[in-house]
């Protein structure tokens, strides 16, 4: 068996322990607001569905582009050639300058909606540590000198963000953690969506609002969604470097309602999700 | 002399005075009435008002407007009438709406607007448009930077954009619009905020995924407020309450509203806090311009004191 279908089922996994379960993507806002109608199933058949679709439409314009950016640069840097040529500690310390910077674009995203900031932020740290505690220990990963190399970059990221230098915002995380483990570029972006329509589906039978059963179906259902989205989408790339990219539409949200009913989840009076 | 669709806005305070130096070209035009300076507030007011020759803007159309608030300034910026954005002309735009400039930048079938805001120490500026209006097949660019010196610059930005010609049943039906805002503290990007409202191409096999009209199908209008900096604390503090006061209880679909006016009025503060700049970001949906106008209008009230009655009627009795 080869280790990317090995590893892929790993983060695939809903045990991964990212902090994932804390958080609804705004689906929990959604619902007590109204957009979302509970009894979804007999009320009003497709508002959960219309929900899961539009953000995930939402994901694959505003984070997906961003983890091909940093898949990107972390396959191009860590390389055995780059690392032979320049040295390890060039390479290492000019990535995570790197990574931190786009890091500081992503949070620039989210810093005016400060529930999906905190949800991000939260499940890139998670991500990260798991890491750097788990993965990093492998053998696959100490056994080669680029291995070695993955994991410095990860501890300095860590390091960084312990000291307040830096976020580690979850699409930047997720895109460096697949690219050093060696995860295709086109089955990490099939991964980010499925792991984020997982979530929702999970988020959505705790709330009450449909069946496992019923969220099997449609899970089933959304294969076509997101292979959809891919063959629309997962060619961009989010530019960051200059003003016109800051106006470009590399990496953009697409669904205004989403962003405002997730910022209501402060304001539920009760509530069981975190985001 | 400026290209086409170009235009400059400085302000800039000398002795206890504003002096405001405007220039623009065909088909954009700035106008600046004299605002009253109150000796009650701290900074001195300006007005522009942004406006366009046949009160829209049509595809080829590169407007782009620089604005400087000079320290101990607050500079209004105001449109009449909402921003229509037309269809797509036939054929290539004119010559005389060229800017070479722009050449390899833009296609020519799409208009664009663009402003670029520099906010000095100890300055504000209120960007209060009436909305965008988008009508059917339009593709519409908005790009705003707002480049704030320091955390002691104040910023009130108002984006907003409606569904479209309503009263001709137009709903959602124009073929692009992008508005990016970003703000810049001290060189450093602390807030992108890119809205992309565009169906994805037709060839799509799943329809369903791809229709914002769908997705915006029980709003009409949605408005993006960013307030921002030490002049305006008192306005985000407005908000803030609010958004304690007003808790959502779960959703029962024949519940009565408590204030019945806003019923239809859907909104979200978020706090920002950035680099020393502190404020909140508001979102707002709503069934009409007028709603969402007064909804807003409503909590922005304390900005009388900081520009002074004039200033303020200008924007206010609009």
């Amino acid at each position: 068996m080869d280790k990317e279908t090995w590893l892929l089922w790993m983060l695939a996994d809903s045990q991964l322990p990212t902090g994932g379960f804390v958080a609804s993507a705004g689906l929990e806002a959604a619902m007590q607001g109204g957009l979302v109608r509970e009894q979804a199933y007999e009320e009003d058949h497709d508002s959960f569905v219309t929900f899961i679709r539009d953000s995930t439409h939402n994901q694959s314009r505003f984070s997906v582009p961003f983890c091909a950016r940093v898949h990107d640069l972390v396959s191009s840097r860590l390389t055995d050639s780059e690392l032979e040529s320049k040295g390890d500690d060039q390479v290492i310390n000019s990535l995570v300058d790197e990574l931190v910077s786009l890091d500081s674009y992503h949070h620039s995203m989210v810093s005016s909606n400060r529930v999906a900031m905190r949800a991000s932020i939260a499940q890139g740290g998670g991500l990260l540590s798991l890491f750097n505690r788990g993965y990093a220990h492998a053998k696959f990963m100490n056994d080669n000198r680029r291995g070695r190399a993955c994991i410095r970059v990860a501890k300095e990221l860590q390091r960084q963000s312990r000291l307040e230098k830096t976020r580690m915002h979850w699409p930047t995380v997720f895109g460096m953690v697949c690219a050093t483990m060696e995860i295709r570029m086109e089955r990490m972006q099939q991964l980010y969506l499925f792991q984020f329509l997982r979530q929702v589906f999970s988020a959505a039978i705790r709330l009450n609002l449909i069946g496992p059963l019923r969220a099997q179906t449609l899970e089933c259902d959304m294969l076509e969604l997101v292979d959809d989205l891919m063959s629309q989408y997962s060619g961009l790339r989010a530019k960051t470097d200059t003003l016109e990219d800051i106006f470009g539409e590399s990496v953009v949200y697409t669904d205004p309602v989403l962003e405002l009913y997730q910022g209501m989840h402060d304001r539920l009076y009760s509530r069981i999700f975190n985001s | 002399m400026p290209r086409p669709g170009e235009g400059k806005v400085d302000c800039t305070v000398i002795a206890g005075r504003v002096h405001q130096t405007l220039s623009s070209a065909y088909p954009l035009k700035l106008l600046s009435p004299e605002a009253v300076h109150n000796p009650d507030t701290r900074l001195i007011p300006a007005v522009s008002y942004i406006l366009s020759y046949g009160g829209g803007i049509v595809h080829g159309d590169q407007i782009h407007v620089d604005a400087t608030a000079g320290s101990g300034s607050a500079l209004l910026l105001l449109t009449q009438g909402s921003t229509k954005v037309y269809r797509q002309r036939p054929g290539r735009p004119p010559s005389y709406l060229k800017n070479p400039k722009n050449d390899s930048k833009f296609d020519i079938h799409q208009t664009y607007q663009t402003l670029v805001v520099d906010v000095q120490a100890n300055a504000m500026v209120c960007l209060l448009p009436d909305p965008v209006t988008c009508f059917e097949h339009a593709k519409y660019n908005q790009r705003q930077v707002v480049r704030m010196a320091d955390a002691s610059a104040s910023l009130v930005l108002l984006d907003w954009v409606t569904s479209g010609r309503m009263s001709r049943g137009e709903r959602w039906v124009f073929d692009k619009y992008l508005s990016v805002n970003a703000v810049l503290v001290g060189g450093k990007l602390v807030i992108r905020d890119a809205l992309l409202l565009e169906d994805a191409r037709a060839l799509s096999k799943d329809r369903e995924t791809s229709s914002f009209k769908r997705r915006l199908a029980d709003i009409d209008v949605f408005a993006y407020l960013l307030v921002l900096g030490p002049e305006v604390a008192k306005i985000a503090k407005v908000f803030r309450d609010e958004h304690a006061e007003h808790r959502i209880k779960p959703f029962r679909p024949n519940a009565r509203a408590v204030d019945a006016e806003e019923t239809d009025i859907r909104w979200s503060v978020s706090e920002v806090a950035e680099h020393g700049l502190e404020g909140v970001a508001v979102r707002v949906a709503g069934p009409s311009t007028e709603a969402v106008k007064w909804w807003i209008k409503k909590r922005i009230g304390g900005l009388q004191s900081v520009v002074g009655d004039s200033a303020w009627s200008m924007y206010y009795n609009a």
